[in-house]
């Protein structure tokens, strides 16, 4: 299998398999359109993904290359966020920080598998929480005045259980 | 005389020349013979004595033979006595007895003074030591006496240096507290002064629109979901339903913000929210939208009035509209939408009570609607399909959906079609009184339909198939059908290259003749042959000679009771890219099975093998298929623990397994697999009876993904078990307990909890599964 060099912003080499590395869009288009030789000689810099989210973005290609294509369902499926892989689950037990880095990345580089995992585990992370709940977890300062914030509250109350 | 007292040199001289012995000779001559003349007979002797030497003397050598008497006339003492004799003279046994004893003396004498010296020497040493130990202790005593002085002093120092170090820092903490305090207040008063002249400016009416004030106020905004870009943050909210994003509206300025983002505002969905969902709030959200609104769905609200369908009716760009399940939903509203819309694509009207009025004011209307969906509809009739046909638009048609439309006469079904050249996706689900006639003329009048859904359509015969059979086909879906035979799939096999999905369950009259007709289609990714029970071998022969086994990636077989190992294997070889395959209650399949699929099937990701002959050799083999997620065994009664932990070892990311009514699995099985599988999230032991609440133990100590749980039938589970699934799987959404009769008897009605219920209320159960009566026999 050929391998490929990824070169992340601080400056470490990756070698990764050429067909891993291809679940990225980006570096996909950047081969074929650059045809870049299969040989590897070159680094292929990516200077918006630190060394280690490159780590954990590679470390999930690597698990999810063998994907197969989904279940032929109907296309009008339910949007769900509870249906995320339990490996995936499992591999976004990270810190918020590296989370959104991790979004970032799967955003720069066109992974599209990584990138909606991830936003339903953010998703997640707001689902079902009360606003409070919410600003603890994103570390939020409430910024509403007492009267915007019972204008707002007034709004919104309809959702909560009676 | 002694000669014992006599000079040495002398007794020396008498021993030598052995006078003695001559004189005793002499003498005993003497007295023996009694010579006439005793001066002549000595002096003779004497020449005699000379002549034989001194040495031959005896005390007899004198006397002459005849007259020798036995002993000597004298006391040999007499003689010898007078001069000391042989006595005198001390003998060599004497001598080496004197020199023994005067040995032994010695040798004793010197032994008790070399005791002596020793025990000095000993005494000495033993005194010596005592006084060295003695010196050292002391010298020890006196050494730590000065540490422990110097130390003394050391900590006496320290502790005024840490108490000097307290004060210090007691000082600076106080300072900076006030400090802290100083600037919080600060950060307040600034707060309540912008606050204060953001309503001023406000009251006085400065026209700021609150977007403006919003960025402006993002200060605050430096939370990780307010950093990424605008696209990025949509993605994430779209995840959201409505009652979350408004919860989520709350939090600061920046979130209201983002959450009334026009992306967002583009979709709006009160299904999800239907049972918090009131008029008003939804004639809010509408307003809100207003022309931005491009999909919406009320999918299973019940309950709206006609003012909320009439908001919809203001939402000019709406294109997708889903109105399923709204029982509420009058030809009135439906016609405040399709007027106000005009750029409807989708309409979803399925299990509604509408009428035909409806369907005349769609086709008047909705010009552009390509999508639509009438199943369920039970208050249409004929009339409402005519009006339909007569629209303008109706050409446009690409998708109509039919189902359960049985009040519906072939020819106003055949009019309508007549009607949709263009239309691809055709539905007529449970139809039961559909006529093959009926679908021949609705084929003819729609050459390039690509998607048939005809489950419940069991009139339908061979010929309807004939007519439906065309170039673009790509997927048929039918079920319970058992009038079409094998002739059908010769019609599939000729005229439908383009065939993707094939799904053709439960119609017994098929067989392997059927699999063998269809094998020169090449597209085929999805093949469903469920409960077709005659399949056997040599159909599996003809899908593994097919020209889309290489391309197949769905296979159902289920139940299909004459298929063996050997076909199984056919299949295997030839489709290597099988991903989903259900070979379930094929109940000749033995191990050789499972022995092909781990061979030649590497990407299974689902497997079906239950009510299969599975046994521990297979579970073991089946343990390489990497990439497995799905495994149903249910009733596989030969699968112990043994196989079951050689399996789960190496399938370490199985997400869903079955192992229903593998009754001999134990606790032990339970533990290997709890521990390898800890990404399970629906996992069913249903009728494992040996299984106690230790197995729960095991899995609630390490599955905590677990959202499905089925326990029904396992007896000896108790209350215990509950509590440790509380405890730890706080995920569970479902849980089976048919038939347990150890755990505690519940009522389960709404109302009322019983003690079992609550100890599982706070997880977050969604759905609580007790059949009670079977038990309370």
């Amino acid at each position: 299998m050929p391998n490929i060099k990824l070169q992340s912003s601080d400056n470490e080499i990756f070698e990764v398999d050429i067909e891993i590395a291809k679940q990225s869009g980006t570096i996909k288009t950047m081969l074929e359109d650059l045809s870049v030789s299969d040989e590897g000689d070159e680094e292929v810099p990516l200077p918006n993904v630190n060394a280690a989210i490159l780590k954990k973005v590679i470390a999930w290609c690597t698990y999810h290359k063998d994907d197969p294509p989904p279940v032929e369902e109907d296309e009008y499926k339910e949007r769900r966020t509870d249906d995320i892989p339990t490996w995936d689950q499992e591999f976004l037990k990270v810190d918020q920080g590296t989370l959104f880095e991790i979004i970032l990345a799967a955003n720069y580089l066109d992974i599209k598998g990584l990138l909606d995992v991830s936003c339903k585990t953010v998703a997640n992370m707001i689902k079902g929480k009360s606003p409070e709940e919410i600003r603890k977890t994103f570390n939020i300062k409430c910024d509403f005045s007492a009267e915007e914030l019972e204008r707002v509250r007034r709004e919104n109350e309809w959702c909560e259980e009676k | 005389m002694d000669l014992r007292q006599l000079d040495p040199e002398l007794r020396r001289y008498l021993r030598v020349t052995r006078l003695p012995e001559v004189y005793e000779a002499l003498l005993a001559g003497l007295a023996i013979m009694q010579p006439i003349n005793p001066c002549k007979w000595i002096a003779e002797k004497l020449f005699y004595l000379q002549e034989v030497g001194i040495s031959q003397i005896d005390w007899d050598s004198f006397i002459d033979e005849e007259m020798k008497p036995k002993e000597s006339p004298f006391a040999i003492k007499g003689v010898t006595g007078l001069f000391g004799g042989d006595m005198g003279q001390p003998s060599p046994e004497m001598i080496s007895r004197a020199y023994q004893h005067y040995n032994r003396k010695s040798f004793r004498r010197h032994f008790d003074s070399w005791l002596q010296f020793h025990l000095y020497r000993r005494r000495r040493l033993v005194e010596k030591r005592r006084i060295l130990a003695k010196a050292d202790g002391h010298f020890f005593q006196t050494k730590v006496g000065q540490i422990f002085g110097t130390w003394l002093e050391w900590t006496r120092f320290r502790k005024g240096r840490q108490a000097m170090a307290y004060q210090i820092l007691q000082r600076v903490l106080h300072v900076s507290v006030v400090r802290v305090m100083f600037k919080a207040w600060h950060g307040v008063s600034l707060e309540a002064r912008k606050t204060r002249e953001y309503f001023e400016r406000l009251e006085r009416g400065d026209n700021v629109t609150e977007d403006e004030v919003l960025s402006k106020s993002t200060g605050e905004a430096r939370d990780d979901l307010s950093l990424v870009s605008e696209s990025l943050r949509q993605q994430i909210l779209r995840h959201l339903s409505l009652a979350d994003m408004s919860r989520a509206a709350c939090v600061c300025r920046a979130w209201k913000a983002h959450t009334q983002s026009s992306e967002l505002l583009h979709k709006l969905d009160f299904g999800q929210v239907r049972q918090h969902l009131t008029p008003p709030v939804a004639k809010k959200f509408l307003a809100q939208s207003g022309p931005m609104l491009g999909h919406l769905s009320l999918a299973g609200c019940r309950d709206l009035p006609l003012e909320v369908f009439q908001c919809i009716g203001a939402c000019r760009n709406l294109q997708d509209v889903n109105l399923s399940e709204c029982a509420s939903l009058t030809d009135d509203a439906v016609g405040q939408i399709v007027q106000g819309c005009p750029l409807l694509i989708y309409v979803n009207l399925s299990f509604t009570g509408i009428s035909d009025n409806s369907l005349r004011l769609v086709a008047k209307h909705a010009e552009n609607v390509r999508f639509l969906s009438l199943a369920g509809c039970q208050q249409l009739s004929d009339r409402g399909l005519q009006f339909l046909a007569q629209g303008q638009g109706v050409h446009k048609l690409e998708l109509l959906d039919l189902s359960e439309g049985v009040q519906f006469s072939s020819d106003a079904i055949v009019h309508l079609a007549s009607k949709c050249h263009k239309i691809k996706h055709l539905m007529f689900n449970d139809m039961y009184n559909m006529q093959s006639a009926c679908l021949m003329e609705v084929a003819s009048h729609c050459p390039s339909v690509e998607h048939y859904e005809l489950f419940g359509c069991s009139s339908l015969t061979d010929d309807s198939f004939r007519a439906i059979s065309n170039r673009s086909l790509r997927v048929l879906k039918l079920d319970k059908n058992d009038i079409i035979t094998d002739a059908a799939f010769g019609h599939l096999g000729r005229r439908c290259p383009e065939l993707h999905q094939l799904c053709v369950a439960d119609c017994v009259r098929v067989t392997d003749q059927a699999l063998k007709a269809i094998g020169q289609l090449r597209y085929i990714r999805v093949l469903n042959l469920a409960d077709c029970v005659r399949l056997s071998d040599a159909g599996a022969k003809s899908i593994a000679e097919a020209s889309f086994a290489q391309s197949l990636r769905e296979l159902n077989l289920t139940n299909a009771v004459r298929l063996t190992d050997h076909g199984v294997t056919a299949i295997c070889k030839k489709a290597p890219g099988l991903t989903h395959l259900r070979l379930s209650f094929c109940e000749n399949l033995t191990h050789l099975s499972a022995d092909s699929l781990a061979n030649y099937c590497p990407g299974l990701v689902s497997l079906d093998m239950s009510g299969t002959g599975m046994n521990d050799s297979a579970m073991s083999v089946l343990g390489s298929l990497s990439r497995m997620r799905y495994l149903y065994l249910a009733n596989c009664p030969q699968v112990t623990d043994l196989g079951l932990q050689k399996l789960v070892q190496q399938l370490r990311y199985l997400e869903h397994l079955d192992l229903s009514h593998c009754v001999q699995l134990t606790d032990g099985g339970v533990r290997s697999m709890s521990f390898s599988c800890r990404l399970l999230t629906k996992l069913s032991l249903r009728g494992c009876r040996q299984l106690t609440d230790l197995s729960m133990q095991y899995v609630s100590g390490v599955c905590h993904y677990l959202t499905h749980l089925d326990l029904s039938e396992c007896v000896m589970i108790t209350d215990k078990s509950l509590k440790y699934l509380k405890k730890a799987c706080k995920r569970l959404q479902n849980l089976q307990l048919d038939c347990c009769q150890g755990i505690s008897k519940i009522r389960w009605d709404p109302g009322r909890e019983h003690s079992s219920v609550k100890q599982l209320s706070s997880v977050g159960l969604i759905k609580l599964t007790m059949n009670i009566t079977s038990y309370c026999k």
